[in-house]
């Protein structure tokens, strides 16, 4: 038994003296590897982030390649709008029917089609549709132009051609007879035709239109 | 630097960077490398490891073991012995023990014997934590610890200092 104790003893001593043997260090290069470790302890080195702004350039990509889009879709269809009522009013016939008071017979243009939406701006824009709820979006889309909101933005994005004719200015016009006044509203004409209708005209009161008054300020005398 | 800061690491490797070595010396003839990347996969957890020290422990010895057998590949390939004869301790004049012996007679125990003997005399680690390090049982590990303790004694017997207790058996 006391043999026992002794040689645990014993080997306890040997143990603490193993332990006292100090490894080797100086190939543990210490300033090297705080270094390394403050290199990669960085959100970067990490790959935590690396994403983000890829990401966001990519979404940005994207929103701009989405308007560019929306722009080129609608500028071709802006254009044509004026080519072919301006080839018909420019007709000896045409404007002999504009003086004589009747509507020169205009070809169907562009502007009768289905103009497409606006992006931006007021209640009928891309923007608005997107917001309203879905159920209403389809009413909306189909509705015309009934309030004020609806229709300056048609002219604000498809021109003064998209300006619709009061039922008055056709009485005043001496073009409408009584039947027409039942008849739905006539298609908005060039701003070539206004245009020229109001350079060999007269000055004659036309129905208050708001746009009479600013496209006499244009006036250049040219009067019979 | 995040969850691991610099005094955490400062205290790391004050306190177990040589023992980590040591650890390392074992298998592979290149333990600062592998020392090394065993902090920087700690720098890059987003979380502080519970058990930090038995943490380190582990993937030095999963780095260990790869450079080992990547070394030995390599040997192969080349023709080339591994030498092992670098000196694990450092010699002082105040050790009890050679330096140099009981790196010899480290290297010459059983592989079990000597990761348990180096894991609780120098690494600090418990049977336990050695036990989940190496996937064994306590009871093996601690069956393990004595035996090899015992053939070092043995081995370095020419050199351990007579004393009292020895005289005796």
């Amino acid at each position: 038994m006391a043999s026992g104790r002794d040689e645990h003893q014993d080997l306890n001593a040997f143990e603490a003296a193993l332990a006292a043997l100090a490894p080797r260090s100086e190939r543990l290069n210490r300033e090297r590897l705080m270094f390394l470790a403050g290199q990669a302890s960085l959100p970067a080195a990490r790959g935590g982030r690396r994403w983000a702004w890829p990401a966001a350039f990519g979404a940005m990509t994207a929103v701009a390649a989405g308007l560019l889009l929306a722009v080129v879709i609608r500028a071709p269809q802006a254009g044509p709008a004026g080519v072919a009522p301006l080839a018909a009013a420019s007709a000896p016939e045409a404007d002999v029917a504009a003086v004589g008071g009747e509507r020169p017979k205009v070809p169907p243009s562009p502007d009768q089609a289905p103009r497409p939406r606006p992006l931006l701006g007021g209640p009928g824009s891309w923007v608005a549709l997107c917001l309203a709820p879905w159920e209403k979006r389809s009413a909306a889309s189909r509705r015309p132009a009934e309030s004020y909101l609806q229709l300056r933005d048609q002219v604000l994005s498809q021109g003064l051609d998209a300006w619709p004719q009061p039922p008055g200015a056709a009485v005043a016009d001496g073009a409408a007879a009584p039947e027409d006044a039942a008849a739905p509203p006539a298609a908005p004409r060039s701003q070539r035709e206004l245009f020229d209708e109001l350079i060999q005209k007269p000055a004659a009161p036309r129905a208050e239109h708001p746009r009479n008054s600013t496209l006499s300020t244009l006036d250049f005398g040219a009067r019979s | 630097m995040g969850v691991i800061t610099a005094e955490i690491l400062t205290r790391l490797l004050d306190e177990h960077g040589p023992a980590l070595l040591l650890y390392a010396r074992q298998w592979c003839d290149a333990p600062e490398d592998v020392v090394q990347e065993a902090v920087l996969q700690l720098v890059r957890q987003r979380m502080l490891p519970e058990n930090l020290t038995a943490w380190m422990y582990r993937v030095v010895r999963n780095g260990a073991l790869n450079a080992s057998r990547a070394a030995q590949r390599r040997a192969r390939r080349e023709g080339e012995a591994a030498g092992r004869d670098e000196a694990w301790f450092a010699a002082s004049a105040d050790d009890r023990l050679d330096a140099a012996a009981a790196t010899a007679a480290l290297a010459g125990l059983p592989e079990a014997q000597r990761e348990v003997i180096v894991a609780r005399l120098w690494g600090g680690l418990s049977f336990e934590d050695i036990a989940r390090l190496n996937g064994s049982s306590v009871s093996s590990v601690h069956r393990w610890y004595h035996q090899g303790l015992a053939a070092l004694r043995e081995r370095l017997g020419a050199t351990w200092p007579a004393d009292e207790t020895n005289t005796k058996t």
